[in-house]
């Protein structure tokens, strides 16, 4: 197959995919969310806007050429805040976690449901343990393809809820710098996608990618569903009660993580 | 103390718009796909999985007969409270399709409730089958003031009178085999699956195997297995298994000549046990040659409405918040 309709297959495969079509985001007209629901969705969503940054870091290590360390860095000089008035995605962030009811000494504290964990853990190994394509596969398709649609879902659930423009500029932000990234993506992996192996490595990244997402989503739904029923009818049970226990907060969480990097000094063709 | 109740089902969908979703196209017919789609959400990205349900609720006349079963163990269930007594307003509404949560809400406080004892017309809690549930219920009594959630019924996965109404349905299922034939047969227990995620969390799994081995045991046919079923197909992780149809195919290979199926997880014949048993999994069995003998669910048996009714009974005295089992 070439490179242009492995793309638009690859595209068709991230617009029907459960982890962009899960009905925590679908459901926002027909089950609205309250301030407190995106309280707790905020909590569980904030480690993966910190940590997105290092997944490209890292892969940029390993990036084969020139050219794919461009489009890499031109993400990352977004992320870092380019085109954010000079804040980057968790600060903005940050801003939303605060119009949530968060205070930001909260934050460190808050226990993270293992999808959440394994989300983060997963695309660190997609970035540093697989091939250069499959790395690229899961932060770009699996990504800058599905981002835009998820947060139009989420965008329409904030302003559901009584979010002002200015508490959600993370995601109103980050939809218009992803749709901007997705196209860079889709000029570099026309270079990339080129042979059977290419392509089979940057669809297996893009679809661990969105499973961990499906996953995610189910996780924050299992906190939202439980957190707001404790709150709301204290003294009764919940279902998931006890399993807070083996949790990891994000401070302990950050302090766990370690990244094994196993890179020679040069990639590609060899240097004088 | 509570002074009316509120069964709270998932729900089914029933002729007529269920005037909740913006972009239902008003045909007729459309209440299937307007229930699957408000159950998955409104995204293209899960069209194909919409199609693939609505098929199934089609194929069944477009309906389900879940709500009318769960008005026929509401009235049940009033019936026996008052048997012992207790005359307290009831009310049953349904988390995807009317008469929603609000509306029943409405309707008990004009009856002079304001105390809600909540039963949760699901076996095994998990997250999206208990907290859920009681989630929705509190916030529709929020929206519509003066009204709360003063109570929740204990689950029941391991009630003596849930595990009775099972035997009996397996009893029944089963009194045209030859006894040779019930003993040697297979005996499965079904659930709705849930992703990993969720089940990770809770102690649905734990709850729903001590249903099977209880019922499994007072059956007098310990040997048993637990299967999960309407896993979503489009999903990309892992769900509650085995599969029954994963069990279905593993009994051919120990060459199991009948298998006996109890839907545990569910409290009616809708259209999830209508379908995916008594088509889908039938059809497989019979396609390897295995009889499928599947056992009714609880519906309104006088043994699990009288369980409802004790929990009931136990939410009416002092302190009001009712705690696992």
């Amino acid at each position: 197959m070439d490179a242009r309709s492995f793309l638009a297959r690859l595209h068709e495969e991230v617009a029907a995919h459960a982890g962009l079509g899960h009905s925590l985001l679908g459901r926002m007209e027909t089950d609205p969310k309250a301030r407190e629901d995106f309280r707790i969705f905020s909590g569980q969503h904030y480690p993966l806007v910190g940590t997105f940054t290092r997944y490209l870091e890292l892969l940029l290590l390993s990036a084969p050429d020139s050219q794919a360390k461009v489009w890499l860095a031109k993400v990352l000089v977004d992320e870092y805040g380019e085109r954010s008035q000079g804040e980057d995605h968790a600060a903005h962030y940050r801003v939303f976690m605060r119009a949530c009811g968060w205070h930001d000494g909260e934050i460190d504290g808050i226990a993270l449901h293992p999808a959440v964990t394994d989300f983060v853990q997963e695309h660190l190994r997609l970035c540093t343990q697989e091939p250069f394509l499959v790395g690229l596969g899961a932060v770009g398709p699996g990504h800058e393809w599905a981002i835009p649609t998820m947060f139009a879902h989420i965008i329409r659930g904030l302003r559901q809820a009584g979010f002002r423009d200015d508490e959600i500029a993370y995601f109103t932000l980050h939809t218009e710098q992803d749709i901007d990234h997705g196209a860079w993506l889709e000029e570099a992996l026309g270079q990339f996608a080129a042979s059977d192996l290419e392509q089979e490595q940057i669809r297996r990244g893009c679809l661990a990618s969105l499973a961990a997402r499906e996953r995610l989503w189910w996780g924050i739904a299992d906190k939202i569903n439980a957190g707001c029923m404790r709150a709301r009818v204290p003294g009764v049970s919940s279902a998931t009660a006890g399993s807070e226990a083996e949790e990891l907060t994000l401070a302990r969480f950050r302090d766990r993580v370690r990244i094994r990097i196993d890179l020679p000094l040069t990639r590609g063709p060899a240097t004088a | 103390m509570i002074d009316g109740i509120l069964m709270l089902g998932f729900g089914g969908p029933t002729p007529g718009c269920c005037g909740r979703r913006l972009t239902c196209p008003r045909t007729p017919g459309c209440e299937a796909e307007c229930f699957v789609a408000g159950i998955l959400g409104d995204n293209p990205a899960r069209q194909r999985r919409v199609d693939e349900v609505v098929a199934h609720y089609r194929r069944l006349g477009g309906t389900s007969p879940y709500n009318a079963l769960s008005g026929i163990q509401t009235e049940a269930l009033r019936i026996e409270l008052a048997r012992n007594g207790v005359r307290l307003p009831i009310a049953c509404a349904f988390r995807h399709w009317n008469p929603w949560a609000a509306d029943a809400l409405r309707a008990l406080k004009s009856d002079g409730a304001s105390r809600i004892g909540l039963v949760i017309l699901a076996p095994h809690q998990s997250s999206v089958s208990w907290d859920w549930y009681i989630k929705h219920a509190a916030e529709a009594a929020e929206s519509v003031g003066g009204i709360e959630i003063a109570a929740v019924a204990s689950p029941w996965w391991n009630h003596p009178g849930f595990i009775t109404a099972i035997v009996d349905q397996l009893r029944e299922a089963t009194a045209h085999l030859p006894r040779e034939r019930t003993e040697a047969a297979e005996l499965v227990f079904t659930a709705h699956a849930v992703p990993q995620p969720v089940e990770a969390t809770s102690f649905y799994r734990a709850q729903f195997a001590e249903t099977a081995r209880l019922a499994a045991e007072a059956f007098g046919h310990p040997a048993h297995r637990i299967a999960f079923q309407s896993q979503p197909s489009d999903s990309s992780i892992p769900w509650s298994s085995p599969d029954i149809l994963t069990v279905v195919h593993d009994a051919h290979g120990r060459g199991a000549r009948d298998l006996v199926v109890a839907a545990a997880g569910f409290l009616v014949d809708h259209t999830e046990v209508l379908y995916d048993l008594d088509i889908e999994a039938r059809e497989l069995a019979e396609s390897l040659g295995i009889g499928f003998h599947r056992a009714r669910c609880v519906h309104d048996h006088p043994a699990f409405i009288a369980a409802l009714a004790e929990r009931i009974r136990s939410v009416l005295r002092p302190p009001s918040s009712v705690l696992r089992q």
